[in-house]
């Protein structure tokens, strides 16, 4: 690594972070939609539709994500170790959520239990709630420390967890349930979209690095006009209508735009929003005589 | 109790980059990593320009969010406030590096050699540890000295053999390390007489080293 | 962990790889390898830095393990030279190499010493400050022993160094670098000068202390150095116009302040403005004596300077009988002429040159000036006296100090002029809290600037002139860069042909002037930690001047872009391989001053890497075949090498018939250290030193001073009118004249008794368009700058210092103003290529707002080609850009790293 490239050399404005790439993205994104297709199976169970094939996806996402972070980690064959610090770590609490996860979701799936595929679903809430929490106790990243990334985050993979149940009710044919998915989905994105600028005003008002405010900007149209508030606009429409077709296509479509755009909401967040806090004075020394010198925060 | 700490006075440093060289060797880091470094910063605009020279490195945090995060206790907190790391314990999953605020933590995935892979030196090879390989490593405030001298009953920050590389090496005298909970100790007599900073106060990490800027005075 | 080491030492050493040194550490070696360098702690009680070592010293682990060594003795197959001939360099064994080598100095000293133009045969070059003589053991002695050497071809000296203030320097106040007081300073102008780059571990040290103790340094340059971001305030001048600031500063001093301001009483007594001057120009004298005349103000008479009864006019005009003396024994006796003194002379010389004129030359407004005027005889302290070691010496805690482009070329006299001038005015030369000296190269003793000052007979301190007088004069040279003919401040001693024009010795191979004889190639160039393909001006030139030396024997670390036209390398054991003894302490370079001196040893601290021999074996090696033993041995013995073996009550001497092994030699040395530092009550040789490192005895504070010696003989500081140097440039021209040469007559107007402010950026400027360029389209100054890590350190090879260089903002990169790399659509990182009207470079764009938006910053010297690791690294540098050129040169044979260019964006930042 030539100086140039070392971590830090020469640099004080923030920068972004290089430990999390698209693997731990991956983590939040599949995290993020499966735990929210298993909170919805439960909602499908109770409402008669087939919920196996949900959890079954939702659960395959988390451990996609899962994997992702293993992959990631610097020392694979000893991720048990994640297990050492519950008291304090949202990554230990994850970790630990998950198994009783994966055990509830799969005995709902083999059983048909009731109680389990709620326990699921509770699992799957705590396992949504760690994984933003643990996105927050990032505090070396302004973008993430703020605290409406939590229910941004957490609004997000349940809107992709409604996302996916849309695509899973419209491929199984019960498509007799679509309305309510749609009408979870359009409750679900309208408190993404308030959450989303929530976030970003917090963002702008709490200061975050230029850049990281920047990445946020970037995805204004595609993650909150095209994937948030034109769905949200669709999605009244297929709820006011009566064709099937409308129902069908536009809930269908929405369910993709609210996914994907969660998606890429993540997958900016870590790996192009993550600007790290930098280095600043909040004045510089008196060098001999005078007096000292202005703060200096640079790339703020 | 105490409290190891660290006061840099910035009036003194001049970006030599001594303790940054001192650092390299007395800890083997890797090419390119430095646990130590000192930033070359820039405030105002022509003509009104100031240029300042800032050592960083790991805090030691009395609240460390690096040790809150970590998921499996390899980053821990001593007595002395030492934040340390166990290279036998972590996993490498880097949630301490973008916990921390100060950009202090480092992971690399292979020791690069400084003249390349296929050439390391006898002194790279005699020192790399693979140990530290994909794990989390950061300034340890030269924990392996303090401990050594202390056993031999030695004083962190006046004895140089029980003392951190960039204090020892420091050409300009910026640096002080010591006991803060010690009134008595050269870094709580000179932290009383000066007037001081310490960064990112405002996200409460509690930060072990101190910025020194002025002399003391009623309105700092 | 990693594995445990069976063994652990810690060897004491030293590190002499900067002029600021030597620096005393530790190198730990683990189970036989050097794995840490750390401060020598224990020579924090003798060092006045605290015995910390500085960060090219840090380097030293990589550059014993560098994989690119030259490991074993290398011979050229390619017999043709040139960037682009590879030398194909085979290995062969130790006794191939000495053969090759000894028979090319066997065959030169049978065709005799000096070639047919009477230039010596063999040359040598080594690097800048003296720095390899720390590291070649005993080559000197060879060299000694071998009789005359050119070393005149140089490496980077006069456009590198601080030229102006080396030469007149030592002859105003025996100081060959000057430095403020720092410890009890409290106000210091620095004009470019970067203390915190070159003033290596103890200018650092003491600068830092200095700032917490409240001294106020204003750094006067066109970017904000590092130097400038250790100071109170930054003050961005234009570039090469800090003599108008000068020239200002006392202008304000004379006129807008009182009198009482300034020391009347040293300036009456200690300097020469008392002297009264003819209609000539020159001194009045007593016919009888010859001795300048002052006028007393007791008997209203002139009577001659030294009247111990006279009360001297320091201002006025006069009527007077008196003979006054010009070049080449011009005489005219007057009766009743009127004269004045010198310091009338000089307040009517500086009338012209007002801040509101210095404002239209160096863009600083005329308060800024008056305001650090006033702030300068503020802190003068005028009046006020201290006690050093029971003497009682005036206090005038501030300073001037001036960097190397301000020092060197055009305009450095007239800034050494003015920098020495105004402490003068103040009594603050030589004094603590001033401005002072801190060693001596061209006067001798080089051991004690005390021991060098003798009296002349206009009482001022003699100098070593070169003679300019027509029987004396050296008018054919004896060495290729002329110093001795053109240059008489140069004088004659071993350091001496380092400080003439050394551009001159690669100029004139390609073309003499008119009526100057040929210069040759040296039958045999000896080259060893140098580099001037790179370090020199207009690079390109002196490579190809190289490849056409017949025989060039580099003593190699590893290949580089000058030994790549050697002929044998000779691989050296370096740092932390040989054994040395040197000198430390007392006063030296930049900010070396010590409370102690004696000798500290660098010895073998691991095993010689490959093939490599310690360098005193290679010079007895030599010195045996040649068939010099006996004359090395003599010059070992009588101290070429370090200190003479014999003194009074011991005698360590080598036998002279007899082959020393590097060990006997250095034990002896020690030896003889010992006895010289305890007065002969020790005599402890190698091992002693190895285990403690160094050897000191305490030495007086009044060494730092020069003002006791000057009161102790009486002698006068020669400020402000420059008489002396007005004849000698007379009788200089008188004797060029006579050879028919006129093209060193522009140099010969700086010979002015007050110098006159010229416009010195427009010899630059009309360089660029002599050259049938427009300067419109070459907009900025590109000018360079030290850095810390690299200065002198020949370590651009060694990755842990390129690494931490780039910390620091604008290492590898042309640093330019940001809002104007906007206009011009730069932006950060982006690649730029400069160019001048010689030639161009490319590297990164790094936007900042602490540099004039007319200038273009380089740090360092890099544009290396061959060196291993440094031409993977791809970086700018501002040497190939510069050209040696007759017009650049200055009169005392030097020019400055500046030069007017162009920018513009190549491609967007990777």
């Amino acid at each position: 690594m030539s100086a140039e490239q070392a971590p830090t050399a020469g640099r004080s404005a923030p920068w972004h972070q290089t430990n999390w790439d698209l693997r731990a993205a991956g983590n939040f994104v599949f995290g993020g939609a499966g735990t929210g297709l298993v909170i919805f199976s439960a909602f499908a169970h109770v409402s008669g539709t087939a919920y196996v094939m949900p959890v079954l996806i939702g659960l395959a996402l988390v451990g996609l994500g899962l994997l992702c972070v293993w992959a990631e980690i610097g020392r694979p064959l000893r991720a048990l170790n994640v297990y050492r610090h519950t008291k304090t770590s949202w990554m230990t609490r994850e970790a630990v959520v998950a198994p009783f996860l994966f055990a509830s979701g799969l005995g709902a799936a083999w059983t048909g239990s009731e109680a389990l595929v709620w326990t699921a679903a509770a699992l799957a809430l705590g396992y949504l709630t760690c994984q933003a929490q643990m996105i927050r106790a990032s505090k070396g990243i302004p973008a993430w420390r703020n605290p409406f990334i939590v229910p941004l985050v957490m609004l997000t993979g349940l809107c992709e967890g409604a996302g996916f149940a849309m695509m899973v009710a419209a491929v199984s044919a019960d498509h007799g349930h679509l309305k309510w998915i749609e009408t979870c989905l359009l409750a679900l994105a309208l408190a993404r979209g308030l959450a989303w600028y929530a976030y970003r005003s917090s963002l702008q008002r709490e200061r975050a690095p230029k850049k990281a405010l920047a990445a946020m900007s970037k995805i204004e149209v595609p993650f909150a006009i095209l994937g948030n508030w034109t769905p949200l606009a669709l999605l009244f429409i297929a709820l006011a209508s009566s064709s099937m077709n409308i129902i069908f296509w536009f809930g269908t479509v929405c369910a993709f735009a609210v996914v994907l755009s969660g998606w890429l909401f993540k997958v900016v967040l870590i790996t192009r929003a993550a600007f790290n806090q930098g280095f600043a004075l909040p004045r510089t020394a008196v060098r001999g005589a005078g007096n000292g010198g202005p703060a200096a925060k640079p790339g703020w | 109790m105490t409290r190891y700490a660290m006061a840099i006075d910035l009036r003194r440093c001049n970006g030599c980059q001594t303790c940054v060289t001192a650092c390299r060797g007395a800890n083997a880091t890797p090419t390119g990593m430095q646990w130590r470094q000192v930033l070359d910063m820039e405030t105002g605009e022509y003509p009104d320009v100031r240029r300042a020279f800032v050592p960083v490195g790991c805090m030691h945090c009395a609240d460390p969010p690096c040790e809150h995060v970590c998921p499996t206790t390899a980053t821990k907190q001593r007595a002395d406030g030492l934040v340390t790391i166990d290279y036998d314990i972590c996993i490498g999953c880097g949630y301490c590096a973008v916990a921390c605020p100060y950009q202090a933590r480092h992971i690399v995935h292979r020791n690069e050699f400084a003249f390349g892979d296929d050439r390391p030196m006898e002194s790279e090879l005699a020192r790399m540890d693979p140990e530290r390989i994909s794990v989390a490593t950061k300034c340890t405030f030269c924990k392996d000295r303090i401990d050594a001298g202390l056993e031999r009953g030695l004083t962190p920050g006046v004895d140089p053999e029980a003392t951190p590389a960039c204090v020892n090496s420091c050409i300009t005298r910026a640096y002080v390390f010591g006991d803060r909970d010690d009134p008595n100790s050269e870094i709580s007599k000179l932290l009383a007489e000066t007037a001081h900073f310490r960064m990112h106060e405002e996200l409460d990490t509690d930060p072990g080293i101190y910025y020194i800027w002025d002399n003391a005075g009623e309105d700092k | 962990m990693a594995t445990a080491p069976k063994s652990v030492r810690k060897v004491p050493e030293y590190c002499y790889q900067c002029v600021a040194g030597p620096d005393l550490l530790t190198v730990k070696v683990e189970d036989g390898v050097a794995t840490e360098i750390e401060p020598n702690f224990r020579a924090a009680e003798v060092h006045p830095g605290g015995g910390k070592c500085c960060v090219k010293a840090y380097g030293l682990v990589q550059k014993t393990y560098n994989p690119n060594r030259v490991l074993q003795p290398m011979k050229r197959t390619n017999s043709n030279k040139g960037r682009e001939h590879d030398p194909g360099f085979v290995p062969i064994s130790w006794d191939e190499a000495l053969d090759a080598v000894v028979a090319k100095l066997k065959e030169i000293r049978a065709k005799g010493l000096l070639d047919e133009e009477g230039y010596p045969r063999v040359a040598a070059s080594f690097g800048g400050g003296g720095i390899p003589t720390y590291y070649m053991g005993t080559f000197p002695a060879f060299l000694s022993a071998w009789g005359p050497v050119d070393f005149s071809f140089g490496s980077g000296q006069g456009v590198n160094c601080t030229h102006s203030e080396h030469l007149y320097g030592e002859l105003w106040h025996r100081a060959f670098t000057v430095c403020p007081d720092t410890p009890s300073t409290r106000y210091v102008l620095s004009f470019g000068a970067n203390t915190e780059a070159s003033g290596g571990v103890i200018g650092a040290w003491r600068h830092a202390d200095a700032r917490v103790r409240g001294m106020k340094r204003i750094q006067i340059e066109p970017h904000i150095s590092v130097t400038g971001a250790a100071s109170a305030e930054w003050i961005p001048i234009r570039p090469k116009t800090d003599a108008a600031f000068l020239f200002a500063m006392i202008r304000l001093m004379l006129y807008e302040h009182p009198r009482e301001r300034l020391d009347i009483p040293f300036v009456k007594a200690h300097t020469g403005s008392p002297y009264l001057v003819g209609p000539n120009h020159y001194f009045l004298r007593d016919p009888k004596t010859r001795k300048p005349l002052i006028w007393d103000l007791k008997t209203r008479s002139a009577v001659p300077f030294d009247d111990p009864d006279a009360d001297p006019a320091l201002e006025g005009v006069f009527k007077l009988d008196a003979l006054e003396v010009g070049a080449d024994e011009q005489q005219w006796m007057h009766r009743g002429v009127t004269a004045q003194t010198s310091f009338s002379k000089l307040v009517r010389h500086m009338m012209p040159y007002t801040p509101e004129w210095a404002e239209s030359v160096c863009d600083i407004v005329p308060g800024t000036i008056r305001r650090i005027t006033k702030e300068f005889l503020d802190h003068a302290c005028v009046g006020e006296t201290i006690e050093i070691d029971g003497e009682v010496l005036p206090f005038r805690p501030v300073s001037i100090s001036l960097g190397r482009t301000v020092n060197n070329g055009w305009g450095g006299y007239e800034c050494v002029w003015a920098r020495t001038l105004i402490p003068c005015l103040l009594g603050a030369l030589e004094v603590p809290g001033g401005t002072l000296g801190t060693t001596v190269r061209l006067n001798r003793p080089a051991t004690s600037r005390q021991a060098s000052v003798r009296k002349g007979e206009d009482g001022f301190m003699e100098y070593p002139m070169n003679p300019t007088d027509p029987e004396h004069w050296q008018s054919s040279p004896k060495v290729r860069n002329a110093h001795g003919t053109l240059v008489p401040l140069s004088a004659n001693s071993p350091w001496s042909q380092a400080l003439g024009p050394t551009h001159f010795a690669w100029m004139f191979r390609k073309q003499s002037p008119e009526n100057w004889k040929s210069v040759t190639a040296p039958d045999l160039w000896f080259v060893y930690r140098t580099n001037p393909s790179i370090s020199f001006w207009d690079t390109a030139e002196v490579v190809n001047r190289i490849a056409e030396f017949p025989f060039v024997v580099g003593f190699a670390y590893t290949l580089d872009e000058t030994n790549w036209m050697a002929d044998i390398l000779l691989p050296e054991c370096t740092d932390l391989e040989s054994t040395q003894l040197i000198r430390v302490g007392g006063t030296k370079f930049i900010e070396a001053f010590w409370d102690h001196e004696g000798f500290a040893l660098r010895q073998p601290a691991v095993t010689a890497r490959g093939e490599t021999r310690d360098f005193t074996d290679i010079a007895t090696e030599l010195a045996d075949r040649v068939g010099l033993l006996e004359p090395y041995n003599k010059a070992i013995n009588r101290g070429a090498a370090c200190t003479a073996l014999a003194g009074e009550g011991f005698d360590f001497g080598l036998e002279l018939n007899v082959k020393h092994g590097a060990e006997e030699i250095w034990d002896r040395m020690c030896r003889a250290a010992s006895a010289e530092v305890t007065d002969g009550a020790s005599s402890e040789g190698l091992s002693w030193y190895r285990e403690h490192g160094y050897r000191t005895r305490p030495i007086s504070r009044l060494v730092w001073y020069l003002f006791p010696e000057l009161r102790k003989q009486g002698i006068r500081l020669e400020m402000p009118y420059q008489e002396r140097l007005l004849r000698v440039g007379a009788q200089l021209g008188n004797r060029l004249h006579e050879k028919g040469i006129k093209w060193w007559d522009t140099q010969l107007t700086e010979y002015s008794a007050l110098p006159p402010y010229k416009d010195f950026p427009a010899i630059w400027e009309r360089e660029t368009e002599a050259h049938g360029c427009k300067l419109e389209d070459y907009p900025f100054w590109l000018i360079t700058a030290r850095s810390m890590q690299f200065a002198w350190g020949s370590n651009v090879g060694i990755p842990v210092i390129d690494e931490v260089a780039g910390n620091l903002r604008g290492h590898r990169g042309v640093v330019i103003n940001a809002r104007r790399a906007a206009e011009m659509g730069i932006e950060d990182g982006d690649i730029v290529e400069v160019h001048s009207y010689v030639g161009k470079t490319q590297g990164p764009a790094v936007l900042r707002e602490g540099i004039r938006p007319d200038t273009l910053l380089m740090i360092g010297q890099f544009n290396h080609w061959a060196t291993p690791y440094a031409k993977d690294r791809k970086s700018p540098s501002m040497n190939p850009l510069l050209a040696m050129s007759m017009a650049l040169t200055d009169a005392t044979g030097s020019s400055a790293d500046l030069v007017r260019v162009a920018v513009r964006r190549v491609k967007a930042a990777a």
